[in-house]
């Protein structure tokens, strides 16, 4: 039964037209989701072209000197972080070591505590939220032409994140229409069945087994183009490491329930 | 042999919130071994009372019995079952699925036939296809047949799960003379074999082959005299 309807459908143009324009969304889609994290590997390597791992070290490297305060009698003294202070940043996202350090200045015994954060990119993210406590920090800024580059980046990666929003909600909706379309392509041939005494819970089936496969064998064209596009990039740019299994069930999630809404939305009758 | 019957039938639609009487008090049995023609003006109602007959519709009110069984009251599941044993659809259309071949077409009322396995749904779809002289077309679209042997094609699919009521809409609507002689004769030839056959139209011309007219004016059905 669900042979002679999945052979039936996929001889229809039309449906042939949808499996290709469903596969180059597909690749869309990954690659919308994926945006961010390929510019990212990319503004890597290209950092290690123009900086040395000890220069890579210090920029992920963040101090905070609370500095010095004069009390009543007019001595000079060190500010120091709160335990809690202290704590909170230990527990900051991307922070990975943290040590309390002295440095004597014309007399002045000050408090310093240093950090690292996981990845140069993140240090940004930790400057913020250590400024919304109202901690000032300090970051190592590097050369003239490593100041120019993190600036680049920035703007690149904040734009990107915008274009991987937009390409991801443009994939979807026209996901979405294709779903519509497919669905009203075989309103006749399941009416039909209706008459022939097919019951509704065997014409949904059909109707779900008919909008599986052709999702399949989209993602499965789809999974070839990305595969071979990843290889070129890779001999390109050198190792890249995607998180399969998130990508994986993201892609499940949105298709779940694109289908879902597709079904769900009733277009208007129609009678044989 | 009683095989259709409508008591007290009305169907009434609601549209913009003004009711529209379609069939009112219809009162009429349909037995075996016959041809029915219903007659009537282009929008008298008769393909709903055959949509009704065929539980593709329902009544408003009143009841439809089918080989003495009250089906008013079934759910859709108890209808479908009743569609595939007893009931098979013609249309002026064919509604042939234009991506399947004849065998196709013919078979796919079979995989939901519990009598049938792979074998043996084979070998009725290869019988019916010779019963309506196209086993050299088994494996062409619709496209490719002519209008009459696309008639013949739902034919041969209305026919496959041996139900004894046959209803036609129009069947011979977009044929030609010819071709509509070679359609009544399959007609009549499935009413000499006990079938109950019901066939809706509102030409003259196929008059002759029926046995008892029933003509559907202002929403009611009556034996047509002339």
């Amino acid at each position: 039964m669900l042979k002679s309807q999945i052979k039936a459908m996929l001889r229809n143009k039309s449906n042939r037209k949808y499996i290709v324009i469903l596969f180059i969304m597909f690749i869309f889609l990954n690659i919308g989701i994926n945006l961010t994290y390929i510019i990212d590997r990319y503004y890597d390597i290209k950092l290690k072209e123009i900086a040395d791992d000890a220069t890579i070290d210090a920029l992920k490297e963040i101090r905070v000197s609370p500095g010095a305060g004069i009390d009543e009698d007019g001595i000079v003294h060190s500010l120091s972080l709160t335990n809690e202070q202290q704590e909170n940043i230990k527990k900051t996202k991307y922070v990975i070591d943290f040590k309390a350090e002295t440095w004597e200045f014309l007399g002045v015994t000050y408090n310093i505590y240093k950090f690292h954060v996981d990845d140069w990119k993140h240090v940004g993210y930790v400057k913020n939220v250590l400024d919304k406590q109202g901690i000032d920090t300090g970051v190592y800024g590097g050369s003239l032409n490593i100041q120019v580059f993190m600036e680049n980046f920035f703007k690149v990666r904040s734009f990107a994140n915008v274009i991987k929003y937009v390409i991801i909600i443009m994939t979807i909706l026209i996901i979405f229409i294709i779903y519509k379309n497919l669905i009203k392509n075989q309103e006749d041939d399941l009416k039909l069945l209706s008459v022939l005494g097919y019951k509704p819970r065997q014409i949904r089936k059909i109707k779900f087994a008919n909008l599986l496969t052709i999702t399949a064998i989209s993602w499965l064209i789809g999974i070839i183009v990305l595969v071979i596009l990843f290889n070129i990039f890779v001999t390109v740019l050198g190792k890249l490491e995607i998180n399969l299994l998130e990508d994986v069930t993201i892609n499940v999630i949105v298709y779940a329930i694109i289908l879902l809404l597709a079904t769900l939305i009733k277009n208007k009758k129609k009678s044989l | 042999m009683e095989k259709v019957k409508i008591e007290k039938g009305y169907k009434e639609y609601i549209k913009y919130k003004e009711r529209i009487d379609i069939l009112e008090d219809i009162n009429v049995n349909f037995e075996t071994n016959k041809i029915y023609m219903i007659v009537g003006e282009s929008g008298a109602g008769k393909t709903t009372l055959l949509n009704i007959i065929g539980t593709l519709d329902s009544l408003t009110k009143g009841n439809l019995y089918i080989d003495g069984k009250d089906v008013t009251k079934l759910n859709e599941n108890e209808k479908a079952k009743l569609r595939m044993e007893k009931i098979g659809f013609i249309f002026q259309d064919f509604y042939l699925n234009k991506y399947m071949t004849v065998e196709e077409n013919i078979m796919e009322p079979l995989y939901i036939n519990e009598k049938y396995n792979k074998t043996t749904r084979k070998q009725r779809t290869d019988k019916l296809i010779e019963m309506v002289n196209l086993t050299d077309r088994k494996k062409h679209f619709p496209r490719e047949l002519s209008g009459g042997e696309q008639q013949r094609v739902a034919i041969a699919r209305a026919l496959a799960n041996e139900p004894d009521i046959i209803l036609a809409d129009e069947p011979t609507g977009n044929l030609d003379k010819t071709n509509e002689i070679k359609i009544f004769e399959i007609l009549k030839s499935l009413r000499d074999n006990g079938k109950c056959v019901i066939v809706v139209t509102h030409s003259d011309r196929v008059k002759k082959y029926a046995d008892i007219i029933l003509k559907l004016e202002e929403g009611k059905l009556k034996i047509d005299e002339d």
